[in-house]
């Protein structure tokens, strides 16, 4: 069969969609480590891997690898069928959500209409697998953890949906092709920048990484709700946490920052090039700032971004009934 | 006064400003890590390596008068000498010179005793071994390690 024709057919398109997004997922979980650990090691004036391939380049292989061979523990007490389940859980959602993410103007898996709630509609399923995780390790320190997280989740998810209703009400759509098509002119960072601002804390916070990463903070508990866990398991909720990182970034990049638009260069690459580029901001914050208490983080959420964000949503709608 | 919640945002931002700031300053700067094995860090010229037994460039010989004053003074009893007297000769002669480099403290009291100058200070600072007994090195032999 021509490659044209098994393009047309549903079964084709599912092949063909499930080899690229995990293509694109496996890239993703080695550079981005890879980065992270070299972002790190050069904030700190080290060097960060080294030996391992060009630059340490293939030190995330070499990691998974040793994570494969390693073998899987199943502590006394757990609850085996959850605590076997819960990585997945966490897992699957970061691959669900490839299917809306608009990587150029015909690289798109399924261009649903309702694109954006599907997106943050799936990532919120990632949180049961958290606390399904830390409920199921029998540990006090995996349950604080998952309790820690779910806290953060509903809290922070209001400040993200309120800063992509500003998008959503300028470009009347929740298709993101169209969303994307909206920004040729103007990238939706300049008018609004304040809620691009708002997602990233957001998102930051929906990741669960310093300096919001109480539901993990190793000084306090251990490693959090992934206590419990070594080997591949570990590894698959390692992957899932790079994973969700790198999706962020595409949506932040969709909704913000102009998508695949840009000029010369191929829409595919421009694409990546501002993915990573937010990517790179969030190593960067979390190298530069402390872990927040939890206290803290909720006061900076319901006392300063929720009320920014509705302003801003009451400016931006005020704003476009006038003009 | 207590900061009002304005002023505490204001605040919160610049300090968020300042700190990504100073963070990318250090990402840009060059990492003061060395790679060990691959790249060494220069010695000093008078660094106090393990010590070795100096050649007379004139006689081809070691410097050395087998005085035993480095035996003597050594804090960490880390050097031993062994010396002969050859018949119809008053002169004592070198004839194993050994220094345990697992008691050596490194503290240059031989270097600075010895009345012929006759040991000094190599660069070497890499003298882990597997077996204790192989940090007892023999000096007075041309070849062996560290001489």
């Amino acid at each position: 069969m021509e490659f044209a024709s098994l393009l047309n057919t549903f079964l084709g398109r599912v092949i063909l969609s499930v080899a690229g997004v995990m293509i694109v997922f496996t890239f993703n979980a080695l550079i981005a480590v890879w980065l992270e650990r070299k972002i790190s090691g050069h904030i700190q004036l080290r060097l960060g891997p080294m030996e391992v391939g060009p630059h340490g380049l293939l030190q995330s292989a070499a990691d998974g690898l040793k994570l494969i061979c390693k073998e899987i523990i199943t502590p006394q007490g757990v609850d085996k069928k959850l605590f076997g389940l819960a990585p997945y859980m966490v897992f699957f959602p970061s691959l669900l959500m490839f299917v809306v993410i608009p990587f150029s103007d015909k690289l798109q898996v399924q261009d649903l209409n309702i694109g954006l709630l599907y997106f943050f509609s799936i990532s919120c399923i990632a949180t049961i697998g958290i606390f399904m995780a830390g409920w199921a390790s029998n540990n006090k320190y995996s349950l604080m953890g998952a309790v820690r997280s779910i806290a953060q989740s509903i809290a922070y998810e209001i400040p993200i949906i309120l800063s992509i209703l500003n998008i959503v009400i300028i470009t009347q759509s929740l298709k993101l092709s169209e969303i994307v098509k909206a920004q040729s002119n103007i990238w939706f960072i300049v008018p609004q920048f304040i809620p691009f601002i708002i997602y990233l804390i957001s998102a930051i916070a929906e990741l669960n990484r310093t300096p919001f990463d109480i539901p993990e903070a190793e000084s306090e508990l251990v490693a959090g709700f992934h206590t419990e866990y070594s080997g591949m398991r570990f590894a698959v909720f390692f992957m899932a946490e790079y994973t969700n990182m790198f999706l962020v970034s595409a949506m932040a990049t969709t909704l913000f920052l102009g998508g695949w638009n840009g000029p010369i260069l191929p829409p595919v690459v421009w694409f990546f090039i501002k993915t990573y580029a937010i990517v790179f901001i969030i190593i960067w914050v979390r190298w530069t700032f402390p872990r927040l208490r939890p206290d803290q983080l909720m006061n900076f959420c319901w006392k300063f971004l929720t009320p920014l964000a509705l302003v801003n949503l009451l400016v931006t709608t005020f704003i476009l009934k006038i003009l | 006064m207590k900061a009002s919640y304005f002023e505490k945002v204001g605040i919160g931002i610049k300090t968020v400003v300042k700190g990504m700031a100073k963070s990318l300053t250090y990402f840009f700067k060059k990492p003061v890590t060395l790679q060990y094995p691959h790249v060494r860090k220069k010695i000093a010229e008078r660094y106090r390596g393990s010590i070795r037994l100096k050649i007379d460039p004139e006689t081809g010989k070691f410097k050395c008068i087998a005085c035993t004053n480095c035996e003597k003074i050594c804090p960490a009893f880390a050097i031993t000498l062994k010396t002969e007297t050859p018949e119809g000769s008053k002169k004592k002669e070198l004839k194993e010179f050994y220094v345990d480099l697992g008691r050596c403290i490194y503290c240059g009291l031989c270097v600075d005793s010895c009345p012929v100058d006759a040991i000094e200070h190599s660069n070497v600072y890499e003298v882990a071994e597997r077996i204790k007994d192989n940090l007892i090195l023999r000096l007075d032999k041309i070849g062996e390690k560290n001489v």
